[in-house]
């Protein structure tokens, strides 16, 4: 573990990705407190709001605030600044009643305007078309994109490392048969499969069951890949003494097999989880633009940016409705830049890093 | 008689700045035409790693020292100049199998190593020198099989067709690199004798590195023995296998296979520890710690001493004593 | 039971004899026909896992149908379009779907190999077989430009950067390969189309307006400009992978001991690299070629949707959003077949620049 920050130390893209995914998990999962309103909340006033926050003005000084705005155009939603007109923005502030993780009754928020002494809200990132704050919704929107990559990554090496494992350590006829079914999954394009699996289950079903199916069909199409490469590494830690030993004190295969080879396999593992945890995120993005995906009332960045950022008169007037995709361009490198990392770490040559 | 290939003061450096690997710590030797050196040592001794840096094959490896082939001194030159004056020299190695373009027939690489230094060679002519070539390391059939690929021919004829290509381009040096390690020990007396007939026949200069100490003594007319990186001890080689005056030779020599020796009760003498890391700095006699004869001494580094018969040793074995 | 598993092992050991002794004088022939064979059979079975997938998810076709009519007539209060029970099993039975899936599939592979008919499109009412191939000639155009676009440029670049290792070029290659094989596909899309909004320069739907049946060279000019676009969106999401792939490979070909035996012999570096090392690097790249060609197949599904481009994603993305299902299966089925051919094809190069595969091992 030691070893593990030194050498991060030396790598600053690694330790910056690091960070960076530390936070945004940690800011998912207290979504609640620091998104300052519901996401499902409408300000009727603020369609298309543009973000607010500044720094500096001469009537408050240094400072976080928002300057107030007003639109002057319903048609094309055009705001105009208004001088002089600042509210600060407060740390810790009560608002909109939520409920963190769903349970626990909560009214406080990191931070805040003082909305009912009439101060304007703040927008961090601006609103959608409803007047929705894109910051509480990016948050929540994280709750979904964040998780299905960890959930995904599950189910699939769960099935990688059965399946797979199985092949490579039988080998023979379980081999041939799990290895032709792989091929036979690899060889469709892997978005067609997504497609065609999508058609032929149902439709009607409600945010969590679309979670769950989305989640599954991702992982039917991704584990044939890793389970070629469980298949790879068992099959030749199958041929390693300490396997040849524990096989000839008669101990069960499969004893064998998750006591002896898996542990083995951890750094593989770990690689694999962080390469493996964008492909999700990425495949229910897809989905989420095509429609096929989470659809309302729940929401994930796919389909923030499915419903926002698709057409081209909202990027050119409202451009920061591409939010969601830049937080999705920069959680995909995070983990790749991440997982080149443990790559090199994992490299009996990783000594010459230092 | 002046040497052909010479070697003076080597030292090698492999690895990346930051994490350097110091694989050869100054050694010299020389090779006079029609003789045959002996290199020997375990593997990581720097033996191969002397040769091929002499002659610029390790283009990451960074050089002090001096090479001289024929006269001229090498490691100045470009890496252009340094591939013209390469014609004198050949080179066998270690892994017939994986020493060969996977996907390029005999006759093309024939022609191809023709033509390296003989641009202007016709197909015609360079296929008679392939077949002469072919039937020099008693190999057969050269119509059918110089149109076949390396994974058809089995070590022992990859290796005769390895001596054929060295011959190529009459070479006045040859290098063998451990060229009988990767083949069974019939096979290995074959080429062992393929070896020592060309030497006659060519009048060639031959360095002949390996690690298997019986092996080299039956060609070898002078042996370096090398540990470490350093020169532990040279001579020819009937004086230094009868009264060995180095240690390490001496338990090389102990530890060889001898016939019989697989049904005797005698175990097979080992020598205990590991060669030193290259990566460290030398703090005295490389073999020093496993070395029954050291003591406070051995931690400096002892000289070379000697001219014919050299020597590297704080407690040299004097004639005929044992360990 | 154990001895009649190894009589039977025999028997089919024995049966086997004569091809194997033709196999064994013909290797590069024995090679490519159990490629072909191979890729006939994972075919054959593909479509019977598409068709048992199909038979086991809920509702088929008609009923779909039928939903949508009821939903449609609802809203008029009519009961006209309404069609009666019986109306339904003999629509289930026109269509085969009253029969178990096997039987479904046989029939469906009868239609397409000896009546080259799969009936019409439910909503375009377009021939299903029709729509399928011109659409999938769209796509195959899109991608092999694509991918001849990307081995090309990957090939010259890897080969160079192979010569550069270690350098401050190596460096900031490798970074922008591992950023542009990081970078979402759809967002590069996206980006690259209000490019094209914002500057004017480009088009932002990827084909002609025009029709092909006019002049041919300001079609293919119209339709390389209309392109463009598109093509630099497959080649910045591709080119990091491939890059990558070629520069290890050629690396790793230029640390073989082959190579320093052709140095000791005097050859020069050039012909090494570009002659025996990059020869050795083709072998893995055709290998991944075929996957290659997938993944731009997936990728340009996205991209047909975004450009606008009739190729045969758009196709099957409206199908699924249509609930088309015989369309969505064609379309699965007619493009594993075109990946399997692109297999195919991959071995055949293969064996062209591998001996070891042309002569089998002896």
């Amino acid at each position: 573990m030691k070893r593990f920050f030194t050498i991060l130390g030396h790598r600053p893209l690694a330790s910056v990705s690091l960070t960076v995914l530390v936070v945004l998990y940690f800011a998912m999962a207290f979504c609640e407190v620091f998104s300052p309103y519901d996401p499902t909340k409408l300000f009727p006033q603020a369609s298309d709001h543009p973000p607010n926050l500044t720094w500096y003005s001469s009537k408050l000084g240094f400072g976080p605030q928002v300057q107030r705005m007003v639109m002057i155009d319903e048609v094309s939603r055009q705001y105009v600044r208004i001088q002089g007109e600042y509210d600060r923005i407060l740390v810790g502030v009560q608002g909109d009643p939520v409920k963190l993780w769903g349970w626990i009754p909560l009214s406080w928020h990191l931070f805040g305007t003082n909305l009912r002494g009439g101060a304007d809200p703040v927008f961090l990132f601006g609103t959608d078309n409803l007047g929705r704050d894109l910051f509480s919704r990016i948050l929540y929107g994280a709750r979904i994109s964040l998780t299905i990559g960890f959930v995904g990554v599950a189910v699939s090496l769960t099935l990688a490392l059965f399946l797979g494992g199985l092949a490579g350590y039988f080998g023979g006829f379980w081999d041939w048969l799990i290895m032709r079914l792989c091929e036979l999954i690899i060889l469709i394009p892997g978005l067609y499969l997504l497609l065609f699996l999508r058609s032929i289950l149902s439709d009607k079903m409600d945010s969590a069951q679309s979670f769950a199916l989305i989640t599954i069909i991702l992982s039917f199409v991704s584990w044939p890949g890793m389970a070629r490469l469980v298949r790879g590494v068992v099959h030749s830690l199958k041929r390693a003494d300490f396997v040849t030993n524990a096989r000839q004190e008669n101990m069960p295969p499969l004893t064998i097999l998750f006591r002896h080879i898996l542990p083995q396999m951890s750094s593989f593992l770990i690689l694999s989880i962080t390469l493996g945890i964008p492909g999700f995120i990425l495949g229910e993005t897809a989905l989420s633009y095509l429609g096929l995906g989470i659809t309302d009332p729940a929401f994930s960045w796919g389909s923030l940016i499915s419903r926002d950022a698709t057409s081209l008169d909202n990027l050119v007037h409202f451009p920061w409705l591409f939010l969601p995709g830049v937080f999705l361009i920069v959680v995909s490198l995070a983990f790749n830049f991440l997982g080149e990392f443990l790559r090199d770490l994992s490299d009996p040559h990783a000594k010459e890093l230092l | 008689m002046k040497p052909l290939l010479e070697v003076r003061d080597l030292e090698v450096t492999l690895g990346s700045r930051t994490n350097p690997i110091q694989a050869v710590r100054g050694v010299s030797w020389g090779v006079l035409p029609g003789e045959c050196l002996g290199i020997i040592g375990e593997s990581g001794a720097g033996k191969s790693v002397s040769a091929l840096a002499a002659l610029g094959l390790l283009p990451k490896a960074h050089l002090q020292g001096e090479v001289f082939l024929d006269g001229e001194r090498l490691d100045q030159l470009s890496p252009a100049q340094m591939r013209s004056r390469r014609v004198k020299t050949a080179m066998i190695f270690q892994e017939p199998s994986r020493s060969f373009d996977p996907i390029t027939n005999f006759e093309a690489t024939f022609r191809e190593t023709l033509r390296a230094y003989n641009p202007g060679l016709g197909k015609q002519e360079a296929r008679q020198r392939a077949h002469s070539l072919w039937k020099e390391v008693q190999l057969n059939q050269p119509e059918t099989r110089l149109k076949s690929y390396p994974h058809q021919l089995s070590g022992g004829m990859l290796q005769r067709v390895m001596i054929a290509l060295a011959l190529a381009n009459n070479p006045e040096v040859l290098i063998c690199d451990e060229p009988t390690t990767a083949l069974d020990v019939t096979v290995q007396r074959q080429i062992l004798k393929l070896l020592a007939a060309l030497k006659v026949s060519r009048s060639l200069a031959m360095v002949f590195i390996s690690h298997d100490l019986a092996l080299v003594s039956e060609i070898a007319d002078r042996l370096v023995v090398m540990y470490g990186g350093l020169i532990l001890e040279s001579g020819p080689v009937g004086e230094l296998l009868t009264s060995p005056a180095s240690p390490y030779t001496q338990a090389l020599w102990s530890s060889r296979i001898l016939p019989g020796s697989h049904w005797t009760k005698d175990p097979l003498q080992v020598i205990p520890g590991l060669p030193p890391d290259p990566r460290q700095p030398l703090t005295g006699c490389p073999f020093a710690p496993r070395c029954s004869r050291a003591d406070a001494d051995c931690t400096t580094l002892p000289p070379l001493t000697g001219l014919n018969r050299q020597v590297r040793c704080h407690h040299p074995l004097s004639n005929g004593e044992m360990l | 039971m154990k001895q009649k598993i190894e009589r039977l092992a025999r028997l089919v050991d024995n049966l086997g004899k004569p091809w194997r002794a033709w196999a064994s004088r013909h290797p590069l022939a024995s090679f490519l026909t159990n490629r072909i064979v191979t890729m006939f059979v994972v075919l054959f079975l593909l479509g019977l896992g598409v068709f048992a997938l199909m038979s086991l998810a809920p509702g088929d076709i008609v009923d779909n149908y039928v939903r949508a009519q009821l939903l449609n007539s609802s809203s008029v209060m009519t009961q006209n379009n309404v069609l009666s029970t019986a109306e339904i099993a003999a629509m289930k039975h026109r269509l085969w779907l009253d029969r178990p899936f096997w039987e479904q599939y046989g029939h469906w592979l009868w239609q397409v190999i000896v009546e080259h008919d799969l009936g019409r499109s439910l909503l375009s009412q377009a021939p299903v077989l029709f729509l399928v191939s011109t659409r999938l000639v769209n796509s195959l155009v899109l991608n092999l430009l694509s991918l001849v676009f990307l081995t090309l440029s990957s090939f010259a670049l890897g080969i160079w950067l192979s010569s550069k290792a270690g350098t401050k070029w190596d460096v900031a290659a490798g970074f922008v390969s591992l950023f542009l094989n990081a970078f979402p596909g759809i967002l590069l899309l996206l980006l690259l189309q209000m490019f094209a909004a914002t500057t004017r320069w480009f088009p932002v739907t990827a084909y002609p307006s025009e029709s092909f049946g006019g002049n041919f060279w300001a079609f293919s000019g119209s339709y390389l400009y209309h392109i463009t676009l598109p093509l630099l969106g497959a080649f910045l999401g591709g080119i990091g992978g491939s890059l990558r792939l070629i520069r290890a490979t050629m690396l790793d070909q230029l640390g073989q001991p082959y190579v320093t035996a052709l140095r000791s012999r005097g050859i020069s570096e050039g012909r090494i690299r570009f002659f025996h090392a990059f020869r050795n690097t083709m072998n893995p790249f055709i290998t991944g070629a075929s996957g290659l060609l997938a993944d731009l197949f997936s990728g340009s599904l996205i991209l047909e949707i975004i450009f606008a481009y009739p190729g045969i994603g758009r196709l099957m993305y409206e199908a699924v959003i249509q609930k088309d299902i015989n369309l969505v299966m064609t379309n699965i089925m007619f493009i594993s077949f075109l990946i399997l051919t692109g297999m195919l094809l991959s071995d055949i190069a293969l064996a062209l620049v591998d001996p070891r595969i042309r002569y089998g091992k002896s």
